[in-house]
This record gives structure tokens, sequence and C-alpha cells, in this order.
């Protein structure tokens, strides 16, 4: 498995591990603001990263792929 | 970020006493939910650590200010004609117009000081012991710096962001002259008014005067447009300004022994406690107990840094951040008299 691929899998797990995901990581990811609230403090416990507040926009955040681009250029 | 020291005007600044006011009536997490909360108790629970928070009854922003002051005099042995300007920061004032400040001065009976309002909302109490502050060093001899919010009156209780986060409550400190280099060292504030509509009341101002169909409409109450940016805003915020107001002094958080933060949300302080890798220990927590109380939440914690947890010649770092978005940080060196009379039984 690449190194993407296995970034992508180990964002799927957080994600999964607090509401419904798509089997597809380009489908959108349907959370509303409380869940996200969480999956952002997942993901920077998992990863050691900063979310910042401007980062917080559909771009970085609409689906799994997008948040393993996010997550990805981050690490 | 703009930081005013005291000592670089040659100039002490104390905090002499404190004072807080919370309602009595408490509700919680089931009660909320029995009012239509649609988030079930252990939902609420998990994402604020709320347990339960206190709200009026009759009572307006002032009567709690005004009790929160009364206590902060009577520890310091200051009567209120003594008092040379009382500033109270609130989002809930008791009307539009005017002033909450105008009502409790004059419940206060402090003559004819001059008063006032500021809102800065959940940095209220910070902006209000900076403006106290430099009113101190430009001669001022005793300034009440008080923040006090009644948000219960303005939340729906069916919405899902809002709905079980507020509580009521009032902070005061009275502010007075002292040695340079001790108490009341500096305080930083910034605001950013690009986040304005994250969370606001929009009808009942200029920009949308209350009507049936802005009631109707349910815009006479808390909005919380973008949760999620909120909350990262809340801890930049606090983090922003506690880290630049440190580096003014030489400092780090290693020589803060307590840390008061605004309480927005539990999982907020936890967040701040990891960034900054502070000791969770060190850091003073009562939303469990108390809920947002918006302005007053960081004075509430303040009066119990000083009444449970500090010693003489230890640093507070209070933090605040709030809608504006606004936030702040003020540096405290804790003195024996402060202690002392933190821990009068009035």
């Amino acid at each position: 498995m690449t190194e993407k691929a296995q970034l992508l899998e180990r964002i799927r797990e957080v994600v999964e591990s607090l509401a419904d995901c798509p089997e597809d990581s380009s489908a959108p990811l349907d959370v509303d603001s409380l869940t996200l609230v969480q999956i952002v403090e997942e993901l920077e416990v998992v990863f050691d990263i900063r979310v910042r507040p401007s980062d917080v926009v559909p771009d970085n955040f609409a689906s799994l792929a997008a948040l393993a681009a996010y997550v990805g250029a981050r690490i | 970020m703009k930081i005013f020291r005291p000592g670089d005007l040659g100039v002490g600044v104390r905090i002499a006493s404190t004072g807080i006011c919370v309602p009595p009536r408490t509700i919680t997490n089931a009660e909320l939910v029995a009012a239509g909360c649609p988030l079930s108790e252990a939902e609420i629970l998990k994402l604020s650590g709320i347990e339960e928070r206190h709200h009026v009854d009759q009572e307006a922003t002032s009567d709690l200010a005004v009790a929160a002051c009364r206590q902060a005099l009577a520890r310091a042995e200051v009567s209120p004609e003594l008092v040379d300007r009382l500033i109270l920061g609130t989002v809930s004032p008791d009307h539009m117009s005017p002033s909450a400040a105008c009502f409790a001065q004059a419940e206060l009976g402090l003559g004819q000081t001059p008063v006032f309002d500021i809102t800065a909302s959940c940095s209220a109490f910070v902006y209000a012991l900076d403006i106290g502050a430099r009113s101190i060093a430009t001669g001022d001899q005793a300034v009440l710096a008080v923040a006090a919010d009644v948000r219960s009156k303005f939340i729906d209780p069916e919405d899902r962001a809002t709905s079980a986060l507020f509580g009521d409550g009032a902070g005061a400190a009275l502010l007075r002259p002292g040695p340079v280099g001790t108490g009341l060292l500096g305080v930083g504030l910034l605001a950013d008014g690009r986040g304005a509509r994250s969370v606001y009341v929009p009808a009942g101002g200029s920009r949308e005067p209350a009507s049936p169909q802005t009631v109707a409409q349910g815009r006479h109450v808390i909005h919380m447009e973008e949760g999620p940016k909120v909350y990262l805003a809340a801890v930049e915020g606090m983090l922003g300004t506690g880290e630049a107001l440190l580096e003014a002094f030489s400092m780090s958080w290693e020589d803060i022994d307590l840390v008061v933060p605004h309480q927005p949300n539990k999982r907020i302080l936890d967040r701040i406690s990891r960034l900054a890798r502070i000791d969770p220990d060190k850091i003073i927590v009562n939303i469990t107990r108390y809920g947002n109380m918006s302005g007053a939440s960081c004075a509430v914690a303040l009066e119990e840094a000083l009444r449970e947890r500090a010693t003489e010649g230890q640093r507070i770092l209070v933090l605040a951040a709030g809608a504006g978005y606004t936030a702040g940080a003020a540096l405290l060196q804790v003195d024996a008299e402060l202690l002392a009379a933190s821990r009068l039984a009035k």
C-alpha cells in the first residue's frame, strides 16, 4: 500500500469512529458542525498537526480525499 | 495586539479584591433535554463538558453586576463613594439603552461616578481590566471592572449548537494603585471584525430593529453560524494573546502558575492544554458547573483561583476570546492582601 493510501486509510478510521463514512473517498462527507469539531480534534491528536480556523473550508473537509490531501500537506 | 504594561509608565496597578454573583437556580442537562434541546444528556456532556449551569429567574444583568461589585467592595473595605469609575462588560444589558452600568451605579450608590458598558463578548472582563488599569494609571484610585451576562434570555432552546452552552453570572475586580512590578502586570487585547457574524444576536439593533417578524424568525436569540471556526478561533485567540503577552514579559508558559481561561467548552480548554503543552492541573476549569457565562466566565474562574488555589507571589494568566472576534490576556502576580480579601466570607 502506498503512503498516500495508508494515510487515506488512517483518516477513514478516524472519521468512521465519529460518523458515517462513504465508501468512495471522493464522495461528500455529510457531518454536522459538532461532529466536524470532533474530527478536527482527532486528526490533530493522531497526526500531531494544528488546524487553523482558516483551514476549515470545504476544499479541505468536503471528502475523505480532501482531508487526506490537507493532512498530507501538514505532516 | 495592543499591550498595556503599567510599569512602562512607572505606575503600579493591583487587584484589591474580587466578587462574584451566580444565580442560585441550576439547570441540569436533563431539564434542557426536556425543554427541547436536540442533544441527549450524554451528548451535552461529551461535546461540552457541562453538567449544569445557572440561570436567573427575574434578575437582569445589572442585578448580578451589583451583587458582584458589592462583594468586591466589602472585601476591600472600600465604600461606594470612593469608586472613581465603573466599567461593565456585557452583551446582555438590561435594555438596549441606557447602559446596564447606569442601573448598577444607582443601585450601588456611586453618586455621579462615570460608568459605562463595553461590548467585547466573552473577552469583556479582560477588556474591562485593560480600561480599568489605564484609568488607575492616569489618576483614578478605585475602579470597578465587571463582567456580567444573562445569556439565558437569548437562547433558542431547540438550537443544537447553542442551547446547552450558556449560563448566567457576574464577576468583578476592584482595581487600585499598587507597587510597580507586582499586581496587574499587563493586559493585551485584540479584535478581528471579520468574525463579527460568527456568533451574534442578529435583531434588536440598528442594523435590524426588533419587529414581530424578527421575533417570529428567531433573530432575537444567539446565532452561531460557523461552529467549527468559532471553536478554533477561540483557541487561537486565547493562545495567541497569551503567548504574545508572555513574550512581552520575556516569559513562557512554564513561568505561569495558574491559567484562568474563558470557559466556552471543556474541549477547548483541553485543546489549549494540549497545543501549548500546559499541565492540565494548572488550568482552572468551572464550566462543568456554570456553563459558558460569557464575559463573566474568566472573572468567576479568577475568583476561584484566588480563593482555592493561588499562593502569594504566583503568576496567573487570564485568557479570553469571544464573539466579534475579540481576545485578550491579563498577567497578574498575586499579593498577600488580594489573597486575604479573596478568602473573606463576605
